[in-house]
């Protein structure tokens, strides 16, 4: 049965609160006060320097040999932006995500640069994940180990509350209490939730109780709004009535002088069985009187404020859904759904109280107020069946024999299966004691038919339970088995009770798990497959480029390139050399005169330098200069066609070589510098070219380019089959479990059924030969035939 | 007395299976003794699992998106008292990269403190430009749509950009920025 009746609200409840506080104190003393650490490495499991080897002997995994990947590209912006990441998941309790998101952290950086306080909270997420996939072990380990080194009493007080869940669920029942104590005497309890608080004390309010230890003081802490003092009294009424039932067993096989007091004590326990489901019902009703109270008073304080046009919308925030907009509807059913669950908890708590009550009360042979409680217990719940059979029971114990077969009648018509068999028997008893012989021996006629229709069904059960799916029904959060068949439902009673041997529930849920990691580990195993046709399709593009690149022609014009670059440079650097000699004369216009007068002319450089308007000048002087040599020459060969020619036409054209070289030779400077520059990033352009290049050589000659991707994905795919092995080892021992546990259950009922069977054809017999030794020859009992009478000897009655 | 018998044994029968000690109210937990092995190779196999899921994402990343070409955008909330964010849309170059509606309890890690990993990307190196729409309501629950833009280089590192919304009290109401990581 489910101990934590609010446990999912409880963790909500604490899971709003883990980014709301920011406070921090040394807590280093909690181990050593405690003694926690020595005293849970006693079974060896909790100590974290004994931490639990998680890797078994079938699970090979490397993950312990994993170290970050500590590389200067994880910078703390980018570690605390994982950090939050992994907040944004835990907020939405994807604690799978969590679990990876922060094995991926740990793997690529550790969270090295998160402050303390971000990661302790990071640490306190993970055990949280953990115990809430069923980590247990690992998550105790974790949470040692942070209490050990947190300074936050916000992360403190929470770990010990997750610690004090995951040593209950754990059965470890001392750690849980170390928890709350610790919580306690360090004043821890403002930094959880009321909720948390409640939650513990309940905790401890039923270990206490468990351990048959005084548990009132705690018991009294227990705030009556919530429902846990109703369980707690629940479950005091029914140890109470355990133990009066076993004195009663007691008594009938001790000495005469241990009987009277075995009488004596078993009264005393069913008073105090009365007592408890007493306390237990008025605690629910007080929990629900309170309930109800608040709602009332929420919905009309939130009708109230709305009324008034000047609040403000805030101040209603709590009640949302009284609001019209989109998001609080939303919210409205969320809570509309959570508070339906409460209130189907709270009814059926409350019949199991009655009927609990009812039993205590037929014990003590009160069978008045037993049926008036019986009374109280809903048709529509799950207890309605058994309520009923026992109100006839107790009404045929008063001799009221008609209102009894009212009620059986009644149960017979609404119930099938067991209790419809049970009642039957009943009306056939109360019959029988009226003396209404033949009236029985049909009642025991129609016990036979449903005792033959329940083994039919039985037997079609059995089938569905050899199915492989049949325990795919299971849903660990909704109706178990929804579609389990009607008739049957006590023999699911039977599979979910109590066993020695055996824990249906947690087995269920082991396969559930085991089911889920396998799906899982399917889709793993498709996702590796897509990976691998990436990386193949990778190599194959990779192959097709590299054999279309012809990368030892791209070198070739590299290196031309590079060639062309040495020459400008050489070229230029020469030029900028007979600029600064240049320069070190004594004035442009005597040197420009000079190069005249030398004949010098300007250098290809200087031409290729020159910007097209001084090109345009010197293509003019170059024609006039070739003119003036035209016309001296044409003077030299025929004096008779002497045309004057004069002298200042030579020197004008002097003078405008000078002005044009003077103006070029200005900004040679300037231009050389530029040229230089770009000379320069053409270098670079072409260096980094090289690179490229040389990259590209270097991939295109790296065999291994893909082999350690390739690596990785073989390694884990290996690991992946060991997984799915292992899983598949452990959901077959569970499914192998519970559907023999199941199918005992059916065959043993079936051996019931088929013993209750002939028992049921002998009665039958016995009442007819009866009947005839009475003188009710003229009864309409019918002749049983022979086949009949055979089948009842053949049945193995002995 | 044969009728009797016969009645007393019909009792038994149906006491037999009516189970009153078979009431279960108290929800005692179970010994698990004998299924403690069994959950230390569950448990042993979920950590397995936890660690084979971890190496495969990672896989995945560095397959799909190398970090010499990945991009990622995170986005961060403030407490939202002037912003109820709805929806966001990013354009990565001018192309809409994808298009985010949230859900209620999406929101509510937000501003509780979770950064969500809104989109990942490859991109070439060099100059790119991101722009952020933010749809939802603002300031007296009007319809509030802002847009912000960043222009970022991509190199051989792997960028991460953190787009977050904040209140400002001063001017009472949300601002919205872009910035690398």
């Amino acid at each position: 049965m489910k101990k934590f009746p609010s446990l999912m609200l409880a963790f909500v409840l604490s899971s709003m609160t883990i980014a709301a506080y920011a406070q921090e104190s040394w807590y280093d003393r909690a181990v050593r006060v405690f003694g926690l650490d020595k005293e849970v490495s006693q079974d060896g499991q909790t100590d974290p320097k004994n931490a639990p080897d998680i890797s078994n002997d079938v699970v090979t995994d490397k993950s312990a040999q994993d170290a970050p990947e500590l590389t200067t590209q994880y910078t703390q912006a980018k570690q605390i932006a994982d950090y939050q990441h992994v907040l944004y998941a835990y907020f939405q309790q994807q604690y799978d995500e969590v679990l990876m998101l922060i094995a991926r952290g740990d793997k690529r950086h550790g969270f090295m640069q998160l402050s303390i306080d971000d990661s302790d909270r990071l640490r306190l997420m993970q055990g949280a994940a953990q115990l809430n996939l069923g980590l247990y072990k690992s998550s105790q380990t974790l949470f040692l180990g942070l209490l050990s080194r947190t300074s936050s009493p916000y992360v403190q007080a929470n770990t010990w509350y997750w610690l004090a869940k995951a040593g209950f669920d754990n059965q470890q029942f001392y750690l849980a209490q170390r928890a709350f104590a610790a919580i306690e005497q360090d004043e821890l309890a403002s930094y959880i939730s009321d909720a948390q608080m409640q939650e513990l004390i309940y905790l401890n309010t039923y270990i206490l109780m468990m351990q048959n230890k005084d548990f009132a003081s705690m018991l009294s802490r227990l705030d009556e709004a919530e429902i846990y003092p109703a369980y707690v009294y629940a479950n005091l009424g029914t140890l109470a009535f355990n133990q009066a039932l076993d004195r009663a067993v007691s008594q009938s096989s001790s000495q005469v002088s241990a009987q009277v007091s075995a009488q004596v004590s078993s009264k005393e326990h069913l008073a105090q069985a009365v007592d408890f489901f007493v306390k237990a019902k008025q605690a629910l009703l007080t929990h629900q009187r309170i309930q109800n109270a608040w709602y009332t008073k929420a919905a009309t304080a939130g009708k109230r404020l709305i009324q008034f046009d000047w609040f403000s919308l805030d101040i209603i925030k709590p009640w949302t859904w009284f609001s019209s907009d989109e998001n609080s509807h939303a919210q409205g059913k969320l809570a509309e759904a959570q508070s339906r669950a409460l209130i189907d908890e709270q009814n059926a708590l409350f019949d199991r109280i009655n009927l609990g009550l009812a039993y205590t009360l037929l014990q003590q042979q009160d069978d008045e107020n037993a049926l008036a409680v019986i009374n109280t217990v809903s048709s529509e719940g799950g207890e309605a069946g058994q309520a009923l059979l026992s109100a006839g029971w107790a009404l045929a114990k008063q001799n009221r024999w008609l209102q009894a077969i009212k009620v059986w009648e009644h149960l017979q018509s609404q119930s099938k299966g067991l209790y419809s068999l049970q009642a039957s028997y009943g009306v056939a008893y109360a019959l029988g004691q009226q003396g209404k012989l033949g009236e029985a021996f049909y009642a025991l006629d129609d016990t036979s038919r449903q005792i033959t229709t329940n083994l039919a069904e039985l037997s079609a059960f059995s089938m569905a339970v050899e199915q492989n799916d049949f325990f795919d029904a299971y849903q660990k959060n909704d109706a178990l088995f929804s579609d389990w068949p009607e008739p049957l439902l006590d023999i699911k009673r039977l599979f979910f009770a109590n066993h020695p041997d055996i824990d249906t529930r947690y087995l269920l849920e082991m396969r559930a798990s085991a089911k889920q990691m396998l799906n899982n580990l399917a889709d793993k195993e498709k996702k590796i497959a897509t990976l691998a046709q990436m990386l193949d399709v990778r190599k194959a593009r990779f192959a097709q480029r590299q054999a279309s690149l012809d990368l030892q022609k791209a070198q070739a014009s590299i290196a031309s390139a590079k060639e062309q670059l040495l020459q400008i440079q050489t070229q230029l650097e020469r030029a900028f050399v007979d600029t600064l000699i240049d320069e070190d004369e004594a004035s442009k216009g005597a040197n420009s005169q000079a190069r005249l007068n030398n004949g010098a002319a300007l250098s290809e450089l200087d031409k290729r330098m020159a910007s097209p308007e001084y090109l345009a000048h010197l293509t003019r002087l170059e024609q006039a200069q070739a003119r003036l040599s035209r016309l001296l020459n044409e003077q030299s060969r025929n004096p008779e066609q002497k045309r004057p020619i004069k002298p200042s036409y030579a020197e004008r054209l002097a003078r405008i070589q000078g002005i044009i070289y003077f103006e070029m030779s200005k900004d040679k400077i300037a231009q050389t510098w530029a040229h230089k520059q770009q000379l320069k990033d053409a270098k670079q352009a072409v260096e980094n070219a090289q690179l490229q290049l040389d990259a590209l050589l270097r991939r295109q000659q790296d065999a291994n380019l893909f082999t350690s991707q390739q690596m990785r994905l073989d390694a884990l795919n290996t690991r992946l089959m060991s997984q799915r092995d292992a899983a598949l080892v452990l959901y077959n021992k569970a499914d192998k479990a519970l559907r023999t546990h199941l199918l005992d259950i059916v065959d043993t009922r079936m051996a019931q059924l088929a013993e209750q069977e002939v028992n049921t054809r002998l009665a039958k017999l016995r009442l007819q030969d009866l009947v005839a030794d009475s003188d009710m020859a003229d009864s309409d009992i019918p002749e049983l035939n022979k086949n009949s009478d055979a089948q009842v000897n053949s049945g193995g009655l002995h | 007395m044969k009728i009797r018998a016969v009645f007393y044994f019909l009792i038994f029968l149906a006491y037999s299976e009516c189970g009153m000690a078979q009431t279960d109210i108290s929800g005692e937990p179970q010994s698990q003794n004998s299924q403690s092995e069994l959950a230390k190779e569950i448990e042993s196999l979920r950590q397995a699992m936890v660690n084979l899921n971890r190496d495969l994402f990672i896989l995945e990343e560095d397959l799909l998106f190398p970090s010499s070409t990945q991009v990622a955008i995170y986005l961060s909330m403030d407490v939202g008292e002037y912003f109820a964010l709805d929806s966001v849309e990013l354009k990565l170059n001018g192309e809409v990269s994808t298009h985010y509606l949230y859900t209620e309890r999406q929101v509510d890690a937000l501003y509780r403190g979770g950064v969500q990993r809104l989109h990942v990307d490859n991109l070439g190196q060099g100059q790119h430009e991101l722009t952020a729409f933010f749809i939802g309501t603002g300031p007296e629950q009007r319809e509030y749509k802002r847009g912000v833009t960043i222009n970022f280089e991509k190199d051989d590192e792997p960028v991460a950009i953190e787009l977050s919304v904040v209140d400002s009290t001063s001017k009472q109401q949300p601002v919205f920025s872009a910035k690398t990581l």
